[in-house]
């Protein structure tokens, strides 16, 4: 059992730096270009013109101020939360875009000129959703509830 | 005395709180000094939509650009269309600029209406030359099919 408890974890770890290691890439592209991921974020026609450029702006720097909170372990189960309610956004903005047949780039990771594949971007928010929620339910002040 | 601890709830949401209003300080600083913020405005700023029927009654010379993927215009196209597309901008503009003509209306169409690559085309076109006649194909290239068959 006590052989058990490190490798648990380093395995948290791991999982930490990945979920917070990409959410930080990600919003590090999309701050330094806010028109061009507007731009991507219009291609969904889900939302008013003057609020995909209000999130547009905002949206970046929560990725950025949350994947700093997980990796920093400040405000830790906050930060999963968010990044979880993130996920669980961009997977239903995903699904219906994709339902709708829209050619679009997803916009995940800044604006690329390549149109990603929609099914391969909804099951990566998903992925990284659940990963969010795994590691809210192993801190320390939800685990202990 | 002390205050007692707040419930692990409280906190998470007091936290989260936090970094929601954090994140909104930069955001604030990025929509005012950022060297590539977006251009407020209520509306989106879009192209004019010509349907096929309208282009026919033109007298002007027309240049047609294909926005879709270099595959697809492979495949087919508009006859005498250029393929000028976002992934390969650069190494398509110089093809571009060799048969434009000042007097020359430009449509740019996609796939279809579910498409956005016309109107980014359009868009950066019109930004980056200059240019005023310039147009996007209602329904695209589908719509070139269903009066082309």
């Amino acid at each position: 059992m006590a052989a058990i408890q490190p490798m648990k974890t380093i395995a948290l770890w791991i999982c930490r730096l990945l979920l917070g290691g990409t959410f930080a890439y990600a919003a590090v592209q999309k701050i330094a270009e806010p028109t061009a991921f507007a731009t991507d974020i219009e291609h969904f026609r889900l939302l008013p013109h003057p609020l995909t450029l209000a999130l547009a702006l905002y949206l970046p720097w929560l990725e950025l101020f949350c994947s700093a909170a997980v990796l920093a372990r400040k405000y830790e189960p906050s930060a999963l939360l968010l990044i979880a309610l993130m996920c669980g956004v961009f997977f239903i903005a995903l699904t219906s875009a994709w339902c709708r047949d829209l050619d679009i780039n997803c916009g995940c990771f800044g604006h690329s000129n390549a149109t990603s594949a929609l099914p391969w971007a909804i099951a990566r928010s998903l992925a990284l959703g659940l990963l969010a929620l795994l590691l809210f339910k192993q801190s320390p002040s939800v685990s202990s509830q | 005395m002390t205050a007692a601890p707040a419930s692990p709830t409280r906190q998470i949401l007091r936290d989260s709180a936090r970094l929601l209003f954090l994140a909104l300080i930069p955001a604030i600083l990025a929509g005012w000094l950022h060297p590539k913020r977006p251009v407020w405005s209520w509306s989106k700023p879009g192209v004019t939509e010509v349907n096929l029927s309208e282009i026919t009654r033109w007298s002007a010379p027309l240049i047609w650009i294909d926005a879709r993927s270099s595959a697809a215009f492979q495949k087919e196209h508009v006859p005498g269309a250029i393929l000028l597309n976002e992934d390969q901008w650069e190494q398509q503009l110089p093809h571009f600029l060799e048969v434009w003509q000042p007097n020359a209306k430009i449509i740019v169409y996609c796939d279809s209406a579910a498409c956005d690559a016309s109107q980014a085309v359009a868009l950066r076109l019109q930004r980056e030359l200059n240019l005023s006649s310039i147009y996007v194909l209602q329904e695209g290239w589908a719509s070139w099919l269903q009066s082309n068959p």
